[in-house]
This record gives C-alpha cells, structure tokens and sequence, in this order.
C-alpha cells in the first residue's frame, strides 16, 4: 500500500495541476495488492501476487467531458494523463445538468494487518491442513488482498480508504458427489476454517444423483436455497433492476409509477449498507459521497432505485451513493453491499419443513434470460439434493432453472438468518458483498439437466 | 526494455529457478461511446507492468507489478520463487515442459489504418450518425447506443531457454445497441452483436463493418420486435446465423477443449469438462456429424485470437479440432501436452494457446480463433429444405454447465420457417440442449460466402477472472430436433 498521506497528496497534485486547465476536474485513484493460491485436485496450481495501481481522470472543459488513465504513478505520466483527458474533452458533447456531488472530506483507514502480511507460505500450510485433514478432493482458493482508494475533485473532495480482504472457498469431491462452502472477512485472523471444511464436506453423499429430467418435462418444485445461491439471484436483481440507468431505459422490471408499490412478498425487505460490519465496508462511492442505508424494498414494496449524481439529476433526484468507478460510469449506478432482511430459522428448519424439494447450495453460470424482468437461468452445483418429507433424501443431478427473480420473490415463505457471502471471482477495488439469508421458495421453474 | 527482461531471467536463475519467462506488457485503450446523441463517454487508457512466471522444482509461481524498473524486477523474481516455494509446501505433482524452439522474432498485427491515428472528431462524427440514423428510422427507441474500442497491445516476452518475441497486437471494432419500448414491453436490437464486433485490424475494419448503413435496420427491427409473436414452445430445426453460433461455438465446443480445464484446473471456478472422460478416445469420438469441421486457428487474418506467439513463446498455428465430426484436437500449453502425452503414449506439440490477458496476469490456456469451417450449402437451399422450423439470429443471453453439457442460448430476433420460406419475426426465442446431441444434429453448414469472423473481447476464465480477447469464424448452421421457446412467459 501506498498510504493516505502519500496517495492524498498526489491527488491535490493532479488537481492542482488540472485546475487551470479544467472547469471541473474529478479522479479515482486505486492500488491493490493481491495474493491467491489456487488449488486443484489436492495440490496448488497456481500461485500469484499481482500489483496494481491506476489512476483515472475526468475533466470537464466547456461543459464537456473527458476520461483517460494511467498506471504509471510519476508526475509526468499524471500530466500526460490530463492533457489526454482535456484533449478529449475538446471533442465530447455539452453535458448541461452535470452538478458535482457535495464537497465530502474523509481519511477512513479499514484494512487489517493481519490480512495485509499473510505470507504466501501460510496460505500454503493453510491448504495443506486441509487436504490432510480431509481425504476428499480438494479444489478451492484462498486469496488475501489489501487496497486503497482516492476519490478527489476539484469542488472539494477527498476521500480516502483502505481495506482488506480475505477469502478462502473450497469444493471437496468424494467422486460422485461434491460440496462447495466459502468463508470470508476483512481479517485473516478470523476466518473459521473447521467451520468451512465440516460445511462443505456435510455436502459429499455417497449415493448416486439421480436425474429428474429422464423425461425432459419442465417441472416446478419447491426450493430450500442456501444463502450462496440468494446472492447470486440478489445480485443480479440489483444489478439489473434497481439500476437507475436500467429503469430509465425501460430494461428494469421496475416501471414508472412503480415506486411505492408492492412488487414482492412482505416478507421481502432489501437494502444497501456499506457501513454495516456485517458486510464489507466502503464509506464512499466513487463519487465521494458518503454511504448511507438506502432502502430498495420495505416489506415487498419498492421504495428507491439505485442513483449516481448524473442519473439522479436526470429525474431531479439525488444521488444515493452508487456511483462506480469513473471507467464503468456508462454501466449505471449499482448496489454492491446487498442486505436481505433475515429470519429466525436455521436451514435445518428449511429442510425439515418440506414435505417435497429441492435443496440448492450454489448456481453455476448464471446469466440473465431476459434482462427486463429479470428471469435468469444456470444450474444447481456443488450440493444438491431432493428433500422428501423433511429430509435430504438423495443427491441430484444438477438442473438448470429459468425463474424471474422478481416472481419468486413473491413466494417466499421461509427465510433463514442472514450470513456473510462473498466470493469474489473478480478483484476490483471496490469491497462488496451480500450479506442474505438461505430462503425456501415455493413454485420455482426447472427445465433440465446436466443430463437431458 | 530487453535488458530488464533479462534481469528478471538472471535473478530467477541465479535463485534456482529451473525455467523462468517473463512479458513486459503496455497497452493502450480508447473507447467513445454515446447515448442518445451524447457523447457518454470519451476515454483513453494506458498500462504497462510486467509478471514474471517461474518453475522452481515442481511448483510455478508468479509475481507482477506495474513498477516497469530494475529493482521491482528484481524483487518480483524473488518474490516469485518464494511464492513458488510455497506451491510445493503441498502435494508435489511432476511438471515438465514440452520443447520448444528458441526463437528471436518480430510480430505485427497486419493493419492499414493504426486506430489511434484517426482523429477523435471523425470517430464521434461516425457515431453520432449513427445515433441519428437510428433516431429517423423509429420513434419506439428508449436508448440509442453507439460505440467504439480501440487497443494496442505491445509485449516483449522473455524465456530462460533464450527466446524473445516482440509483439504489437491492434484489436478494433465497436457496435450499435437500439432499445425499444412501448405498453411495458422492451426489445433490443444490436449489430453486429450487444458488444459490438473485434477484429485484429486496424480503423479499416470499423469502415467494413458499415455502421451507418446499418443504423436504420437495428432500429427498425428493435421496433417490429415489439409487434412480433413469441417463439413458440417446440422441438423444431434451427438455423443459426454467425452473430448466435459463434458463441455456441465458443460455449458447447471452444471452453470445453481447454487441456487446463479437462484435467480439473477450473474446478474451483468455472468448472471441468465432459471431454475428461473420454479422453483416451482423442481422435476416435464421435462430437458431432460429418459435416461438422472445426479449427483452432491462430493466424486466421483478422481474427480476435490472432498472434504471433501465445504467452509461454509458442509459435501461434492452425490446429484441427474436429475433423468430419470427430474430436481430434484441444487446446493445450507446455505443461499440459507433456502430461497428456505420458497419460495417452502419444506425441502432440502444444497447441500455442496460453495467453495472459493482461500483464498482470499467468497466463491460462485460452481459445485462439475457434472456427466452424464452411460447408458446401446455399443459404436459401439450406432454408428450403425446412418445413417447419425457426431461424435464430444474435445472441441475448447464455449458460452452460460446469461440464459444458447442458445450454441455454437466447438470441434477440427470429424468423420462422414455414415449407421452405421464411416467415414472420419472432421475438424472444430462447433454445436449450445437450452438447454432443446439438452438435451431432448438424446436418447443414452454409458455404465460404457466407462466411463471417466474430471477435468477442470478453472471454472470461481463471481466477482472478481474465478477460481476454478470442475470435470464431463460421457460416449459418441447421440443426434438427432443438428445443426452442419464449424466455418469457
């Protein structure tokens, strides 16, 4: 890491230099340090560290606007970098109701130590242990990375954070079936790896899947999904459709004049909240304004989308505090530290509830079948079973489904309590999570297998 | 820049490492893009940095750093080989490298306009008639989006065998998206696909590509979706233009013969592949029907996966995958064909496959230019022949299994067919099947006249995710017995 000092005062640098040269100047300044361990059938295969840094600018110059960035942290690299953005500028559009973010000062120093200095070697022995302690297969990963972020403006901002991250998510195979559980936290130090082993090894049955597609009917089934699987559905319903910039362009299942009304079950209740520790935390946008709760849905009723300053000014809004790295700003605005309101029950309860159904631990490729209303589809993977009067009966053949998320969030009828999920498969510096419980569905759409 | 990759090379060497290569890598990217007669975004990028690959006994390990200077070199080599000290803490698999040629050499993407030298205002000017195109042809459209993406890719790569290759890789192209809405309903229309088409070309391919003459039709058929009728729930023959079987191509055939993947290296993430359990069948399975022919082919022109060495220094080739239907061929690196070759007492070379896609990154065995080869019909005969059936047209959506098994495609029109004519458009057609039986239903490929190359720069694999920039050629297909539907109900 760089540090706040040394990453601030180059910040105040380039704006001090755009400063006569723009009329607004705004950046996002990033480094991260990454180390993963990956493992494959019982040995590491692979084995990295990687350093990055960049640095993106925008300027605003006339009204218009221009983006460049480097990777190069030197001082001529910096004004190469806005010249390029300035000169971009020259050849834009007029943007009329660009209105920057209040001015926000902040200096928020989240990382841990433990998790900055863990040594490739201990990520071994880590990964040792496990395959000893288990004679399954073992496939997995186990990453620790440190970032920091600037976010700066030319109308006062500076904000700066740092933070961590440590994940370790594991498949244990037996040969003919397999489990998958995963562990994260901001520090190293906490991470439960009996807990993680025992949870994905309770997945491994010795029987035979069986196939319920032998007819290639479609069916409906009732559904226990653990919490893995409900974060994979809730991000993509954020992404899709809490996103301003989706529900102005009519791709949201969200219409106009839907705000206020009840779209899914009562027992649904989302939010954002990247200051809640049982997430992970970031205490501004890439904007600079600072996090807040934001509310999406109350009790199944739709009560905000999700805004950066440009979208928000668009409908005379303002920003919720969504706005993503200044090189993924035609993206939209997104949610990435998800809230599922919780229950009670554990998913034993789930389970034992359910007189026929199926038992989900994770979905494999997920993709959106239709963007709009948010019908995805993808398999079952790495854990699941058929539930027969309240019990796990037999491991499945995995299935693949095609549900709109928006539906199915109507017929819910048990929620589990929340626990942590995140598993990132790409590194960005932008600490995100889910934190959902598992959910038991009624009525979920299956059109076959891995099989038929 | 030679002298520091050799200084990582000495470092790596003198710390006992048994191979070691590095890649000194910078980039550039621009891309424009607007909305609604706005220019959304307009931004240019660069990044250099370097990583280092090394083998010390049977571990690899690999550091990277974006500091391009003689002392992070030197501390990323060691960092490296105490990175690959911790690989062999656990369970030790032998490694050893397949032969290669030491080669000094040069490769150039061939190109006739360089991207970066065509002045901002006439790449905005491009778009923006576009954008007014579409305005004109359909007052239905909620968003009109036109864009355009440029890199350069210069890399020096390094081996302790004594090999160095330069490279300057130009990737160019763009696309249109036009969004229609009306009542509650939303249809898209892109061209050539919703991210655009790439081709190892310079500016020359965005003017063959004819935006502005394409403007319109996006608009108008964006529209008519609205209008049309659902594609109906059936098992039926489909044909599948270039802008939905390239990504069949690259889902149910291209992922799948990754060397990496078939002996379990993306467990933990994307997943395996059937192909590992008829491995010993290479040369004598049964993939698809006759007419079915397949290559990965890295120096197809233009192509997305074109190069003129992958990243471990093998020369890039053109490598039979499936011959007359039969599976011959996979995508493999050093390490992999010689574990391959011992398990099978057969003596394949790599396949040139393992790329990086950025410095920052080991590198993976990745796809090339994966290309269904031409077949001897007639479009019209190949439609002719259909009594019943459905033409499927740019891809909406996929999935496919952790095996490459099961899929599910959407695409975003379609037309049916009735007693050999086409008929009325279709919208939101969504087909799913099995990949052998798909691929084994094959019974017509259209011939080199309709012959297109589509580049995709977002092919995702490893972990951390690499995107990378891969291309697949093909002409429309027929395929009997699909089951096709609405993705929504």
């Amino acid at each position: 890491m760089i540090g706040a000092d040394r990453l601030m005062e180059v910040a105040m640098k380039i704006l001090d230099y755009s400063k006569p040269r723009a009329e607004y100047t705004e950046l996002n300044l990033y480094t991260m340090e990454l180390g993963l361990t990956r493992v494959a059938d019982s040995a590491i295969h692979q084995n990295v560290s990687e350093s990055e840094k960049k640095l993106v600018v925008r300027v605003m110059k006339d009204k218009k606007l221009g983006t460049a960035s480097t990777n190069s942290f030197n001082e001529s690299k910096f004004k190469k970098t806005i010249e390029e953005a300035l000169e971009r500028a020259d050849y834009a559009s007029s943007i009329e109701d660009f209105e920057p973010p209040k001015p926000y000062k902040t200096c928020s120093e989240l990382f841990f130590e433990s998790t900055a200095n863990y040594t490739p070697k201990q990520k071994a022995e880590t990964v040792n242990s496990v395959v000893e302690k288990t004679r399954l297969r073992v496939d997995g990963k186990f990453s620790t990375s440190v970032g920091e972020v600037v976010v700066a403006n030319s109308a006062g901002t500076l904000a700066y954070a740092n933070f961590s991250d440590a994940n370790l998510s594991l498949i244990l195979t037996n040969g003919i079936t397999s489990g998958y559980a995963n562990i994260a936290n901001e520090d190293v130090s906490k991470l439960n790896l009996e807990e993680v082993v025992n949870e994905a090894a309770s997945k491994c049955m010795q029987k035979e899947p069986i196939d319920l597609f032998e007819d290639r009917e479609e069916k409906y089934f009732d559904v226990v999904l653990e919490p893995y699987a409900v974060a994979d559905w809730l991000e993509y319903l954020a992404y899709l459709g809490l996103n301003a910039l989706h529900y102005q362009e009519n791709e949201s299942f969200i219409e106009r004049g839907d705000l206020g009304k009840k779209l899914f079950g009562s027992n649904i209740t989302l939010w954002d909240d990247s200051l809640d520790i049982r997430g992970y935390r970031m205490p501004f946008d890439f904007e600079g304004t600072p996090k807040e709760k934001i509310v999406f849905v109350e009790e199944g009723v739709v009560k905000n989308l999700a805004y950066d300053s440009f979208l928000a000014k668009k409908e005379n809004k303002s920003t919720t505090g969504h706005a993503l790295p200044l090189e993924n700003r035609d993206e939209g605005a997104i949610p990435l530290n998800l809230f599922l309101e919780g229950g009670e029950a554990t998913m034993n309860e789930l389970i034992s509830s359910t007189e026929l159904g199926i038992y989900i631990t994770r979905f494999h490729y997920t993709n959106p079948a239709d963007r709009k209303k948010v019908v995805l589809t993808g398999l079952t993977r790495d854990g699941t079973f058929l539930i027969e009067n309240g019990k796990i009966k037999y491991p499945l053949v995995n299935l693949r489904y095609l549900q709109s998320v928006p539906e199915a969030f109507n017929r819910v009828t048990m929620l589990s309590r929340q626990r942590l999920i995140h598993d990132p498969y790409i590194y960005l510096p932008i600490p995100r999570s889910t934190v959902t419980p598992g959910l038991k569905i009624k009525h979920v759409r299956f059109i076959g297998s891995m099989r038929k | 820049m030679k002298e520091l990759a050799y200084k990582a090379i000495d470092v790596a060497i003198a710390n006992k490492a048994r191979y070691a290569d590095i890649r000194l890598v910078l980039e550039q990217e621009e891309e424009i893009k607007t909305r609604n007669g706005i220019v959304e975004k307009s931004f240019y990028g660069e990044k250099e940095g370097f990583g280092i690959r090394l083998l010390y006994d049977n571990g690899w390990g690999f550091a990277s750093s974006s500091l391009v200077a003689s002392e992070e070199i030197e501390r990323k080599a060691k960092e490296a080989i105490e990175i690959a000290k911790a690989t062999n803490y656990v369970k030790e698999k032998p490694i050893s490298l397949a032969p290669t040629q030491v080669v000094e050499a040069n490769y150039k993407t061939p190109y006739q306009k360089d991207p970066f030298e065509v002045k901002q205002d006439q790449k905005i000017d491009l778009l923006l008639k576009c954008d007014q195109a579409m305005q004109e042809a359909s007052k239905k459209l909620v968003s009109r989006q036109a864009s355009l993406k440029f890199r350069k890719i210069k890399k020096i790569f390094a081996s302790s065998e004594g090999s160095l290759l330069e490279q300057e890789l130009v990737l160019s192209g763009g696309g249109l998206v036009a969004i229609a809405s009306e009542d509650g309903e939303t249809q898209v229309r892109s061209y050539p696909k919703r991210d655009g088409n790439f081709a190892s070309m310079g500016y020359e391919f965005v003017e063959h590509l004819d935006f502005v003459g394409n403007a319109a039709k996006v608009a108008r058929e964006a529209e008519e979706l609205l209008k049309a009728n659902p594609c109906e729930a059936k098992e039926t023959t489909v044909i599948l233009y270039p802008s939905q079987l390239y990504l069949q191509i690259h889902e149910s055939i291209g992922h799948g013969i990754e060397l990496d993947r078939i002996f379990g290296s993306e467990q933990s993430l994307a997943g395996g592949s059937f192909i590992s359990q008829i491995l010993n069948k290479l040369g004598s399975f049964k993939y698809a029907s006759p007419c079915v022919n397949v290559t990965a082919d890295a120096t197809l022109a233009g192509g997305l996966g074109t190069f003129g060495w992958d990243d471990e220094g093998i020369p890039g080739q053109k490598v039979d995958i499936i011959k007359e239907g039969m599976l011959v061929g996979l995508l493999t690196s050093r390490e992999t064909i010689t574990t391959l070759n011992t398990l099978l007492g057969r003596n394949y070379s790599p396949s040139g496959a393992m790329r990086a896609s950025s410095y920052s990154k080991i590198p993976l065995i990745r796809m090339t230019n994966i290309n269904l080869l031409p077949g001897e019909y007639e479009l019209e005969a190949m439609i002719d022949e259909v009594k019943d059936g459905v033409i499927l047209d740019t891809n909406y959506s996929w999935s496919i299994d952790e095996l490459r098994k099961n899929f599910s495609f959407g695409t975003e029109i379609g037309w049916e067919i009735k007693n050999g004519k086409i008929r009325d458009m279709i919208k939101n057609p969504f087909y799913t099947g099995q990949t052998l039986e798909f691929w084994n239903s094959c019974d017509a490929i259209a011939n080199k006249n309709y012959f297109e190359v589509y580049g995709t720069l977002t092919c995702g694999k490893g972990l951390p995710e690499q995107l990378i920039h891969v291309g697949h050629a093909c002409s429309p297909a027929r395929f009997r017995n699909v089951r096709v539907g609405s993705r929504v109900r």
